[in-house]
């Protein structure tokens, strides 16, 4: 094919041009997704190893002795060795959430939740007809795919959902939190997922190191280039992405305009929702919602808040400048003087979350600058005198009530408190009523 | 009871957790929107029914939640917090954070979504919201007899009705239904009403 046209699906190539293909190289991996992904590799054999090593119950254990006796005997005692796996299971997390944090634009957001495990349209008649095919069922062509295969992003999705409960359960065990109960079950959750991997793993290096037809994909890892005619046969429709964007850039050299990049047409649904521009769904806000409630809940044994939140830091500020006045004042001072300092309490951290999460929900969806929300008949500075005004009057309401629209409302009708469907009411009818005089403000 | 919930956590972990917490918690509420003024206040003017949907619908969700797991043993109830009931100081409180909020355009958990976004307006509002407290703080001890007194402890729904709390999540369930409905209804009456106006 010319230079100028780039098919959109496949067609069969000459030899001349398959030849041609075979010996041009296109990029598949960054070197960081190549070190990680060896780093992976060792840890997982070491702590595989490792692992079968230590597990002595007679209910799980299935390495022979003579194995374990091996690995104990490299480590000197059963603590060594624990200690060793739980070194390196530690390394392993800090290595990942360093990838997670630093690298979440480029790493998380495009490389994972786009390349790695969005399934689109053609995955899916993908895995289906590729199935049918190993049953002999079938001879239809497979779909074109991207960068990677559906199978490829099965065994992603499934390591991504299993790495979390691993690491958890690993961490879990490793110092004992939430006693007795909770560590008899993350030992199981640790061991069944690790099985999971595995069984997912064995098919992956088999593709990778003995399957003849993805020897590119496997010297890849290493190299982080595949040649072309694997592409165009594999994995057509990134092979695509690349040839369109080669055209731009020559186009762009040629001319010395900058054009536009190409927009990620097949990105899945997860990505799909993160990035989405407009407002979800009031629904599934309100079901992510009552799942972060629920967690709460089970974790912290209260519900969410923040009218808590902001008196302790309030009493928190007054303190330091004039603990006197605040230990002596009925009101404030039963914020300290007790074993704990004012700020060790849930709300005063959840907070700093919830402007953490409400800046990074902003940031995906482009929503983050400057601006003042108000309705196109009032100035600003009407519009900021209210909100101080209005501020205030739900800051001594919200005292009153002991508690505001997420700490009583929400937690509170979670466990059906009649105070809260009270305080719920009253709220509502307030700002209907209210509504009418504010009119001017709003609309 | 061997439930597996509430936790036990050490410092460093809680610390984490809550703000992991208040994460999703900010994170989902911007997603709805409620980082805007104009969006949550378009409640009370009946065209955007999504404050009601949100907090009702997680109510609802957090609620048969809580049931199912309590039920399975998973959760000690007995240990999780309700809230006591003081009748007369939530009724006036509700109305003054009712007031507060369609006067300011947020409450206290959606202007740290909002200032968070970059709102002048949410960010004015906070500050108004640490004023409203210490006005009540220095002026608590003159009505104290009024805001202590009178407690009826952590009274549940399932107290006053009789009925078990299972059956009431329910209900809770089929009434927000009924509610998301007849919002549906009413924010697409009211769009066609200002689509006739255009």
């Amino acid at each position: 094919m010319t230079s100028a046209t780039i098919p959109d699906r496949q067609l069969p190539l000459s030899p001349d041009q398959a030849e041609a293909m075979s010996q041009r190289l296109i990029k598949k991996h960054d070197v960081a997704i190549i070190l990680l992904h060896w780093f992976n590799a060792v840890t997982w054999i070491l702590e595989l190893l490792t692992g079968a090593a230590l597990i002595r119950s007679e209910h799980f254990q299935f390495a022979p002795q003579w194995f374990q006796s091996l690995i104990v005997g490299i480590f000197g005692s059963r603590a060594n060795l624990l200690r060793f796996h739980i070194a390196l299971g530690l390394t392993w997390i800090f290595v990942f959430s360093m990838y997670g944090i630093f690298g979440f634009r480029t790493y998380l957001r495009r490389q994972v939740l786009e390349k790695e495990i969005g399934l689109d349209r053609d995955d899916f008649a993908w895995l289906r007809i590729r199935t049918l095919r190993i049953l002999g069922k079938s001879s239809e062509h497979l779909p074109p795919q991207g960068i990677y295969n559906a199978g490829q992003k099965m065994f992603a999705l499934m390591v991504y959902a299993m790495i979390p409960v691993v690491m958890l359960t690993g961490l879990i065990m490793a110092f004992h939190w939430g006693g007795t109960v909770l560590v008899g079950w993350a030992v199981v959750f640790h061991f069944a997922a690790v099985a999971v991997v595995v069984s997912g793993l064995m098919i992956h290096v088999y593709m990778g190191a003995v399957f003849p037809e993805e020897k590119p994909a496997f010297f890849s890892m290493f190299t982080g280039m595949v040649n072309e005619l694997y592409a165009y046969h594999h994995h057509f429709k990134w092979w695509r992405e690349v040839k369109m964007q080669e055209q731009i850039w020559r186009q762009e050299v040629a001319t010395g305009e900058q054009s536009l990049p190409i927009s990620e047409e097949q990105a899945g649904p997860v990505a799909r929702a993160l990035r989405m521009k407009d407002y979800w769904p009031p629904y599934w806000a309100a079901f992510g919602l009552g799942l972060t409630l629920l967690a709460t809940f089970l974790v912290m044994g209260q519900g969410l808040g923040a009218s808590g939140g902001f008196t302790r830091y309030l009493v928190w500020g007054l303190n330091a400048v004039a603990p006197g006045y605040v230990g002596a004042h009925p009101y404030w001072s039963n914020y300290v003087g007790g074993d704990a300092p004012v700020l060790m309490d849930f709300l005063v951290f959840e907070l700093l979350g919830v402007a953490l999460g409400g800046f990074v929900s902003g940031w995906l969806a482009g929503r983050v600058r400057p601006s003042v929300d108000k309705g196109p008949r009032a100035t600003v500075r009407t519009r900021l005198t209210l909100a101080f005004v209005g501020g205030g009057i739900a800051g001594f309401g919200a005292r009153l009530a002991r508690g505001c629209t997420s700490g009583l409302a929400l937690s509170g009708g979670a466990v059906l408190s009649a105070g809260a469907f009270v305080f719920m009411f009253a709220v509502f009818g307030a700002g209907f009523a209210g509504a009418v005089f504010m009119r001017r403000i709003w609309r | 009871m061997n439930a597996l919930f509430p936790l036990t956590l050490s410092t460093g972990l809680f610390v984490v957790l809550s703000i992991a917490l208040g994460f999703l918690f900010g994170f989902f509420l911007e997603r709805a929107g409620f980082g805007s003024a104009l969006k949550l206040t378009g409640q009370f003017y009946l065209n955007d029914w999504s404050v009601l949907k949100v907090m009702f619908g997680a109510i609802v969700v957090a609620c048969l939640g809580l049931v199912l797991l309590s039920m399975m043993g998973i959760v000690d109830f007995g240990m999780i917090y309700v809230p006591e009931a003081y009748y007369l100081p939530m009724l006036i409180g509700g109305l003054m954070v009712g007031l507060g909020f369609i006067v300011g355009g947020y409450c206290p958990g959606t202007g740290v979504v909002a200032a968070s976004t970059g709102k002048w307006d949410g960010l004015v509002f906070l500050a108004g919201i640490v004023a409203g407290i210490f006005v009540f703080g220095v002026t608590e001890p003159s009505f104290h007899d009024f805001f202590t007194g009178n407690s009826r402890g952590p009274v549940t729904l399932s107290q006053l009705t009789g009925l078990p709390s299972g059956v009431l999540a329910f209900l809770l369930a089929a009434m927000a239904i009924g509610a998301f409905w007849l919002g549906e209804k009413v924010e697409r009456s009211m769009q066609a009403k200002k689509a006739v106006q255009e």
